[in-house]
């Protein structure tokens, strides 16, 4: 089935004009005399068009005001080796100065500074964009970093613990294909296909297994993978919720 | 009637003979550069308008397309993506291919032509059902350049081989794909 009919009936006459124009021999432009008119005709609508178009003026504003503006793509998309053109393997400075346009300065401290975080890692935090509560610290992105290159990142609530849901605030990050906090399992088997699949995450550094796993999600990208936990199983895939979006070397708490 | 049969090349250099040979190519591809666009650009008319203008400059440029390989998805999507990176430098759809061919209205799509481009942002399974047929390898060589558009150099980093290696494993895995995509319809 034809996605567009409108746009292929445009190219089905385009080319139908096309395979009755006259074709070149020997140099020389073969017509017939129906062709002859035809191509006739056509001179003189073009000319009358190109003269309406001269003395009018706005018409060729106008037919370019109907055409519509697109959008460019998301300089800031999650993606699996990176944030839009913050990439891993970037040092803090070059991340705060790709990121802070958007999210303005880290709640962590001083521009493209990384402060100690959990597991021994380096972190920036921004702030102001996901709680899991309305009343709850409102944290959002953080940006870790191992020896002052970054190394993976997590959009959402941080750590470990799901079961309330998450409150998005401020500029919303997305990934390339278009995935959020709060979007449902489903919607991320349609952005995804076979390559989203949901998954259970050990916690802990190394893993401790008296504590159990939580609910996660992974999607294969052509890069990698990103990943995150999802809201409580149990719930049909309509209303489980994507609750963070990771990629990369992130924490696993608790650590040793 | 069943889809037509000829190669891609030989639908291109009967497009000055025979009316129905592009319509056959556009058929063929139309899913593929809808969704490309549909993944890339957020007004659902402006998806048509640059698929009606990819089109329009593959039927120009038609007679001069020149390739022993079966398929020319690789000129098609270079056209997509030249097509796409000049609007969005300049904001504004494209239309020269159109204007050339005396299309100077820009598309208006219905509710159902709206869904279905809606349909096709939302979910690339089609795309990605008939990547998983491909060898591992030509899957993620043509998911990096097709769907992801990175540079070969980039690729060819990242899979630590060479450049040439990747340009063969996108050329064939799309011509496998475009076999696929001639055998069966997708929703």
């Amino acid at each position: 089935m034809t996605v567009l009919p409108t746009v292929r009936r445009q190219i089905e006459l385009a080319a139908q004009h096309a395979a009755t124009q006259p074709t070149r021999s020997h140099g020389r432009i073969r017509l017939s005399a129906g062709t002859a008119l035809a191509a006739g005709s056509v001179i003189i609508t073009l000319a009358v068009a190109a003269a309406a178009i001269g003395l009018l003026g706005h018409s060729h504003r106008q037919i370019t005001q109907r055409v519509p503006a697109i959008a460019a793509p998301n300089p800031y998309a999650l993606g699996s080796a990176g944030i839009g053109r913050a990439r891993f393997g970037q040092p803090p400075q070059t991340v705060a100065r790709e990121l802070e346009p958007l999210l303005g300065t880290p709640a962590s401290g001083a521009s493209g500074r990384a402060v100690r975080g959990i597991c021994s890692s380096e972190q920036v935090i921004w702030s102001g964009l996901a709680s899991r509560l309305h009343r709850s610290p409102s944290f959002g992105l953080t940006a870790y970093f191992k020896h002052h290159r970054f190394v993976g990142y997590s959009y959402g609530p941080p750590y470990a613990a799901p079961g309330t849901r998450v409150v998005r605030r401020g500029p919303i990050l997305v990934t390339v294909r278009g995935l959020s906090l709060g979007d449902t399992i489903s919607r991320a088997r349609r952005l995804y296909g076979k390559a989203f699949r949901v998954t259970d995450q050990p916690q802990g550094t190394p893993t401790k297994p008296h504590l159990g796993s939580l609910p996660a999600w992974v999607a294969q990208t052509g890069t990698g993978t990103v990943f995150g936990f999802r809201s409580r199983p149990g719930q049909t895939n309509s209303t489980t919720l994507i609750e963070s979006i990771s990629a990369g070397d992130i924490p696993n708490t608790p650590c040793r | 009637v069943g889809p037509d049969r000829r190669t891609d090349a030989e639908l291109l250099a009967a497009t000055r003979t025979d009316e129905t040979a592009f319509v056959a190519f556009y058929d063929r591809y139309e899913r593929g550069i809808v969704g490309y666009f549909a993944r890339r650009v957020a007004d659902r008319e402006a998806v048509a308008d640059l698929t009606a203008e990819v089109f329009a400059a593959a039927l120009g440029a038609a007679p001069r397309y020149r390739s022993s390989q079966p398929t020319a998805a690789n000129w098609l999507f270079t056209i997509a993506h030249n097509t796409l990176t000049k609007s969005l430098r300049s904001q504004q759809v494209q239309s020269r291919a159109r204007r050339k061919l005396g299309i100077t209205e820009a598309v208006r799509l219905d509710a159902d032509e709206l869904d279905r481009v809606e349909t096709l942002a939302d979910s690339d399974h089609w795309l990605t059902d008939l990547l998983d047929r491909l060898p591992s390898d030509q899957a993620k060589a043509v998911r990096a350049r097709v769907l992801d558009e990175r540079s070969y150099p980039q690729i060819a980093a990242e899979l630590k081989t060479s450049e040439l290696v990747i340009r063969k494993r996108v050329s064939r895995g799309l011509t496998t794909l475009r076999s696929h995509i001639g055998k069966e319809k997708h929703p």
